[in-house]
């Protein structure tokens, strides 16, 4: 003994190593001392854990080099358990004799039959057990007990000192394993990399042989997806999920089994682990991020599975909460980026919207706008469909007709387009001008535009745009097995894949419908593709109404201007007339002087007098200047209209009777072909009477000059015009050669005449009178052959005349 | 026939008050003319005419005007209105005439309806007288 004490000092006063390889020094020397003691073959020391959970081989000699740290006994096992346990030494010549004693092939225990162990006892605490092993069959005497007991008490003290601050080591190890996971999660935002740390730094720390992190989803309330996924499927996973995984997430509380098979209220954990199980959430500000999940913490080369340790529960929970306030930091900053993205896509959304507003209020002309809407949808800054068309509802034939279309025709002319269009922005990058000054004609002239202009959708039929007009809602067509047969027509003449309709709403109505695919980039149209053109839709529908109104007022505008025009015509008549009738009254007492005279000197004159025929002319011109007189004054002083119910035949056939005479002198034939069923007119007679009979001289003498070789024929008709309310049609044709052009300019201004007799007050003022009567005048100038007049004046309404 | 009737014409251009005289004289009327309404006022009491031609547009007093009060004295002297206007048929002023006929170099419408009126006014005379 005092050989041993003096041969063996404790190794720091002649160690010169650093202090973490002091342990292992001083459990070496402890062997040495006890290999020499007591003159056996093999020497070993097992620690048992912090726990007291574990026997951990920490020093041999004659064993295994491997053997060390490696074998580790869980609790209860073996006659090492039983030496811990009863702090009493053991001794065994056969160590099969003794039930509990257990071979470790591993570190090459087979070797030896002999044994003898004894406690290494600190204050009356276990803190290990050291053994030697002879492979000769030994009888160990109460002296080599005692001999290896002193070797165990005089090392006691230092090696209880050196666990400790191997253990103490091995924290700081831990603690900085933790700090390195910190660092390495914060340096990432993939929430896959930050689970991948988590699982690998699980293992750093711990020696679990299963580890699993389940992740909460968005709502943080559901456990999703569980890492990693070589661990089984959802199906396999999901009685474990919803046993012990679901009830930490609730209670977050940490669950720590010992040993699945004594004690284990959780169903289902066998799939995953055979002993031990930790269970931790992932907790970050109240809330469960995840839940991760480790079992069967393994021994290491015995390949027992033991209970994990309370450090090393400890260490998971720090690195519980590291992951945890990653994984959350990760969720914000996802939230944040696709906030980020939306908002981009948002503002991008509405720059489209501005600029397309923008260049469709510069455009006045439909097919100006319908341009700029396609060129919006179609280009890589607007919408960037490869294909769009336009069709429109045409109320009266119920069918959506393909107005416009606007697409590359072959793949070759979209990869050109396309080209052209980058460079083009190259070098103008305003969207509102590029799209205003897009050329009309190539556009125009594309075959895709003919193919468009070509398609009718029924809209009372089966078919997906119909469906989208008459819903008002937008679609998208991905599943070709749900498309009727109209739908497969339009898709092969289209030749595309899938595409999207999105109606156009006016106020609320339906006026048509815009259509576009992707058939060249084979891009799959998204939901928020969809949506977009949905908002795209409705101010291009404005936009297209507005020019409606636009292209309607102008048609009223124009019709406004006509009736202006000849509004100043009547005011010129007017104003004309009052100047004439002024003149007429002051010319009318010297004329009537002058012709009244005239006429006395050829009564009074003896008829064979040249004389007479001079007075004669006088007579004759005074009688057409007087016709000239009484025709302004008519014009410009209109008797009050008297109505009544006329017959507009009688009426006629009286008037050309009247110059029966004159049409026989000048040999004109007169047709009459008159309707017996005209219902009677609403008219003043005489107002009447007064214009057919202008209109008849007229025509006689259109017909007056005799170089025609052509039979002269006036031709008077009539025939009831039916319609919303009925009107008689009275048509006075000549065989007069008709109206040169610039005259034909000129028939209805006042004082405008080509006849030497004529007044040019003839046919304005039966235009006024026809004007007076709700009536039109219209007339067909044939050159070369004659004109014909055509007036229609209404017929006497039974039914107002009741009232 | 015994005496011929008388005929006093109102118009303010002499030339047509010639023409008038020779033609009506010719139509066998004994004929007076006044050359404005004064005029006419002073000639009626002397030469008491069985009919008034009457020129509406007239300097100073219009015809319309002489009309009104000529009626208020003579309810019965018929009177004949002339002028260029066909559309004075509207004035109800001119009711108190007997006739209105539109002037024309042509005086064959004016005779004929001077006929007319002297027969009316005959007959109404014989009638008050029976």
């Amino acid at each position: 003994m005092q050989n041993i004490d003096a041969k063996w000092r404790t190794p720091w006063l002649s160690g010169s190593e650093g202090p973490e390889r002091y342990l292992t020094n001083l459990l070496d020397y402890a062997v040495d001392a006890a290999m020499e003691t007591t003159g056996s073959d093999a020497c070993a020391i097992l620690l048992v854990d912090e726990r007291r959970q574990t026997l951990t081989l920490k020093s041999c000699k004659g064993l295994h080099d491997t053997a060390t740290s490696a074998v580790r006994l869980p609790k209860g096992k073996g006659a090492s358990w039983r030496i811990v346990r009863e702090k009493k030494s053991v001794a065994l010549s056969d160590v099969t004799s003794d039930p509990d004693f257990i071979l470790i092939p591993q570190a090459g225990e087979e070797r030896y039959v002999s044994m003898m162990g004894v406690p290494i006892l600190k204050d009356d605490d276990c803190i290990g057990v050291l053994f030697v092993e002879d492979s000769e069959k030994r009888e160990y005497t109460h002296e080599d007990v005692k001999a290896l007991e002193h070797v165990a008490e005089k090392y006691a003290n230092s090696i209880n000192a050196a666990w400790d601050f191997e253990r103490l080591n091995e924290k700081t190890r831990s603690l900085s394993i933790l700090n390195d996971l910190n660092h390495i999660v914060s340096a990432t935002n993939n929430l896959r990399e930050i689970v991948n740390h988590l699982l690998h730094f699980t293992t750093e720390l711990t020696c679990a042989r299963t580890r699993i992190i389940w992740l909460t989803d968005e709502s943080n309330e559901v456990l999703t997806k569980h890492f990693p996924e070589s661990t089984g499927d959802d199906e396999w996973m999901a009685p474990v999920r919803n046993g012990i995984v679901t009830h930490v997430a609730r209670t977050h509380e940490t669950v720590r089994i010992d040993d699945i098979h004594s004690a284990n209220p959780f169903e289902g954990l066998d799939r995953v682990a055979s002993t031990s199980v930790l269970c931790h959430p992932l907790v970050f500000e109240d809330r469960v991020k995840g839940v991760l999940l480790l079992a069967d913490r393994v021994t290491g080369l015995g390949d027992y599975c033991v209970a994990f340790s309370g450090e090393e529960a400890q260490m998971v929970e720090s690195l519980s909460q590291t992951a945890a306030q990653a994984i959350s930091r990760v969720k914000v900053y996802q939230k944040l980026e696709k906030a980020v993205e939306d908002n981009q896509a948002k503002a991008n959304e509405l720059s489209i919207l501005f600029q397309l507003g923008m260049a469709m209020q510069r455009t006045v002309s439909m097919d100006d706008l319908l341009r700029v809407i396609l060129s919006c949808v179609t280009v890589g800054k607007g919408l960037g469909f490869n294909r769009a068309i336009l069709f429109f509802l045409n109320e009266t034939d119920g069918l959506l007709h393909g107005t416009m279309g606007l697409g590359p025709d072959t793949g070759d002319d979209a990869n050109r387009i396309w080209s052209d269009i980058n460079h083009e922005f190259g070098e103008q990058p305003d969207l509102v001008q590029w799209l205003l000054n897009r050329d009309p004609y190539e556009i125009e002239n594309s075959s895709f535009n003919a193919l468009a202009k070509s398609l009718t959708i029924p809209m009372d039929g089966k078919n997906i745009v119909a469906h989208a007009v008459n819903t008002k809602t937008a679609t998208c067509v991905k599943n070709l097995r749900s498309l009727t047969e109209q739908d497969y027509d339009l898709i092969s003449k289209l030749n595309c894949q899938e595409f999207a309709v999105a109606p156009l709403v006016a106020r609320n109505m339906p006026i048509g419908a815009i259509l576009v695919d992707n058939s060249f980039n084979r891009k799959p149209i998204t939901e928020s593709d969809l949506k977009l053109l949905v908002r795209f839709a409705a101010p291009a529908a404005w936009g297209i109404e507005n020019i409606k109104l636009v292209e309607r007022l102008s048609v009223v505008n124009k019709e406004m201007l006509e009736i202006d025009r000849n509004m100043a015509q009547i005011e010129r008549l007017s104003t004309l007339g009052e100047v004439s009738a002024e003149m007429a009254h002051e010319i009318k007492n010297p004329l009537v002087t002058i012709g009244g005279f005239a006429r006395r000197l050829l009564r009074k004159m003896p008829s064979s007098k040249a004389e007479v025929k001079y007075a004669s002319i006088i007579v004759q011109e005074v009688e057409r200047l007087e016709r000239l007189l009484r025709n302004t004054l008519d014009v410009s002083r209109m008797a009050p209209v008297k109505k009544e119910s006329a017959d507009l035949n009688r009426l006629v056939r009286e008037a050309l009777d009247f110059y029966w005479r004159m049409l026989y002198e000048k040999s004109i034939q007169a047709n009459y072909r008159l309707s017996p069923d005209l219902a009677p007119v609403f008219i003043d007679q005489a107002q009447i009477r007064q214009v057919v009979i202008n209109l008849i001289l007229n025509s006689i003498e259109a017909m007056s000059c005799d170089r025609h070789d052509t039979q002269k024929t006036i031709t008077i008709e009539t025939e009831p015009v039916k319609g919303d309310q009925e009107k008689a049609l009275l048509k006075i044709s000549d065989t007069g050669g008709g109206i040169t052009e610039l005259d034909f300019d000129n028939i209805f201004n006042p004082f405008f005449t080509t006849k030497p007799h004529g007044t040019g007050l003839g046919l304005p003022l039966c235009k006024k009178l026809i004007a007076t009567h709700q009536g039109s005048m219209k007339i067909d100038n044939k050159l070369g052959v004659g004109v014909t007049f055509s007036i229609t004046l209404p017929c006497c309404d039974l039914s107002k005349k009741l009232q | 026939m015994a005496d011929k009737e008388k005929i006093l014409v109102v118009d303010d251009e002499e030339n047509i008050r010639l023409l008038y005289r020779e033609e009506l004289e010719e139509a066998g009327y004994e004929v007076d003319t006044a050359k404005d309404a004064m005029d006419a006022a002073r000639k009626i009491p002397e030469f008491k005419p069985d009919l008034v031609t009457l020129d509406i547009k007239m300097p100073g007093m219009d015809g319309i005007e002489f009309l009104r009060k000529f009626r208020e004295k003579d309810k019965s002297t018929p009177v004949v209105l002339c002028t260029a206007y066909a559309d004075y048929k509207k004035d109800f002023k001119i009711w108190a005439s007997e006739a209105y006929v539109v002037k024309s170099f042509n005086l064959d419408r004016l005779k004929d309806t001077i006929r007319e009126v002297l027969d009316k006014s005959q007959e109404k005379r014989e009638e008050q007288d029976q």
